[in-house]
């Protein structure tokens, strides 16, 4: 299947299709230098959807220069912002300077990893070093992005520096005039309309005012949490997916290099689930593997799955999920003591209060976590 | 040739969830967060 050999050599899948990405971007210059105008505006509204493609911040190809000041642009009554290009100024790529290094930067990155595969992970350290200046880029336009793009050339405007004559603004105030096309309707009843090219104003904008950082904010605080609230979620369905786990296991014949049974995996999955969700604490089993038994993690696999367990569970907590039964956990609780994998003894009171909520509680829990009690906690079955 | 400071010949953890299992795992969740992606890409457009 097309998909299956694509996922099993992502990266070759990936570095084509980044190719052929950077591919589009510069097609669209070069069939609008061909005359194929419809195909080359498809192509620019295609990678509209990925960029913001203004004109003053992209290379343009076939023109008198590679790139264009707003100053160029509007002095030319043209949109800086939405210029595509003529034969005299050429036209621009589908996607601006920056994106232009960042997919060029990840083939790159794609084509060296592929012939150089033995190159170990650079850690997450030099990882964010690395994408600092990226990060900082994007980071700061939320701020100053809608106010000043270009800001080397979007100057406080004033009735003398205006860049077209008449022009005036308010102190403080920037403005930029967009050259527009304003249809002037001459003759009604001769039915003739008269296009005329004059600046109309663009952007207006005051000097950076509090509303300004709150909608940054609220911004910068949308975009930092949609994500999470997508992958949260994703995240939080895989790891306690029991099937999933169980198919795993099947796929990479865990048994035979285990030597444990499918019921024994069984519970190794449900026991997985319920760590995942419930409260901190170890993960330890007594299974019979090849015929013996034997504990199923050492001291070393135990405290790392520690790390795994907060790191899960700081990912994929939400409010509604803490909220959630207490009983169901005091029950997990005890289960996982109850098969010897935590030494900490439990009160009498607190044995009395598991089996009282974990009896109560277990009548209703849905039936795959009922399936994770019953494995690890006798504590938790009906008496 | 041990995976970090696990043994795959020896530690059960890594024995139970080998590097085929989290390739399958990387996928499902990519999957998963691309196709919400487009939903949520959808419905801002819409």
């Amino acid at each position: 299947m097309l998909v299956t050999r694509a996922l099993r050599h992502w990266l070759a899948a990936l570095n084509v299709g980044l190719g052929l990405f950077l591919g589009g971007a510069v097609a669209a210059p070069i069939l609008a230098r061909l005359g194929a105008t419809q195909a080359a505006d498809a192509l620019y509204a295609a990678y509209k959807l990925t960029c913001h493609q203004w004109a003053f911040r992209s290379f343009f190809l076939f023109g008198q220069q590679p790139i264009y000041s707003v100053q160029e642009l509007a002095d030319n009554s043209l949109d800086p912002f939405t210029f595509q290009g003529t034969q005299a100024f050429g036209w621009k790529m589908a996607f601006c300077e920056r994106d232009l290094a960042i997919y060029i930067g990840l083939l790159l990155v794609g084509i060296f990893f592929a012939r150089r595969r033995a190159v170990q992970p650079c850690g997450f350290v030099l990882y964010g070093v690395l994408i600092l200046p990226m990060a900082i880029d994007g980071f700061t336009q939320l701020f100053v992005g809608a106010k000043a793009p270009g800001s080397s050339v979007w100057r406080p405007g004033s009735c003398s520096d205006s860049p077209a004559p008449g022009w005036c603004c308010p102190p403080g105030c920037r403005i930029w005039p967009r050259a527009a096309i304003q249809p002037v309707c001459s003759s009604h009843q001769h039915r003739m309309r008269t296009t005329v090219r004059r600046p109309v104003a663009a952007r207006v904008s005051a000097t950076p005012d509090l509303l300004d950082w709150l909608r940054g904010l609220v911004s910068l605080a949308f975009v930092l949490l949609v994500p999470m609230l997508i992958i949260a979620p994703a995240w939080r369905g895989l790891v306690t997916d029991r099937d999933f786990m169980l198919r795993g296991f099947r796929e990479n014949q865990v048994a035979r290099t285990t030597g444990l049974t499918i019921r024994e995996l069984e519970r190794v999955a449900d026991a997985f689930v319920a760590y995942f969700q419930g409260p901190r604490g170890q993960i330890q089993m007594q299974v019979i593997a090849f015929g013996q038994p034997r504990q199923l993690f050492d001291e070393k696999e135990v405290t790392h799955m520690e790390d795994v367990q907060a790191l899960i569970q700081w990912f994929s907590a939400f409010p509604a999920d803490r909220g959630r039964s207490r009983r169901r956990q005091t029950c997990i609780r005890g289960g996982l003591r109850s098969r010897g994998g935590v030494p900490r003894p439990r009160t009498a009171v607190e044995h009395r209060a598991d089996g009282r909520a974990g009896r109560a509680g277990r009548r209703s829990l849905p039936d795959g976590l009922r399936r994770a009690v019953d494995a690890l906690s006798p504590d938790c079955v009906p008496k | 040739m041990t995976c970090g400071s696990f043994d795959p010949s020896r530690d059960y953890l890594i024995m139970l969830f080998p590097e085929p299992f989290w390739f399958t795992a990387t996928i499902r969740m990519a999957t998963s967060v691309a196709l919400q992606t487009v939903l949520v890409a959808a419905i801002g457009v819409g």
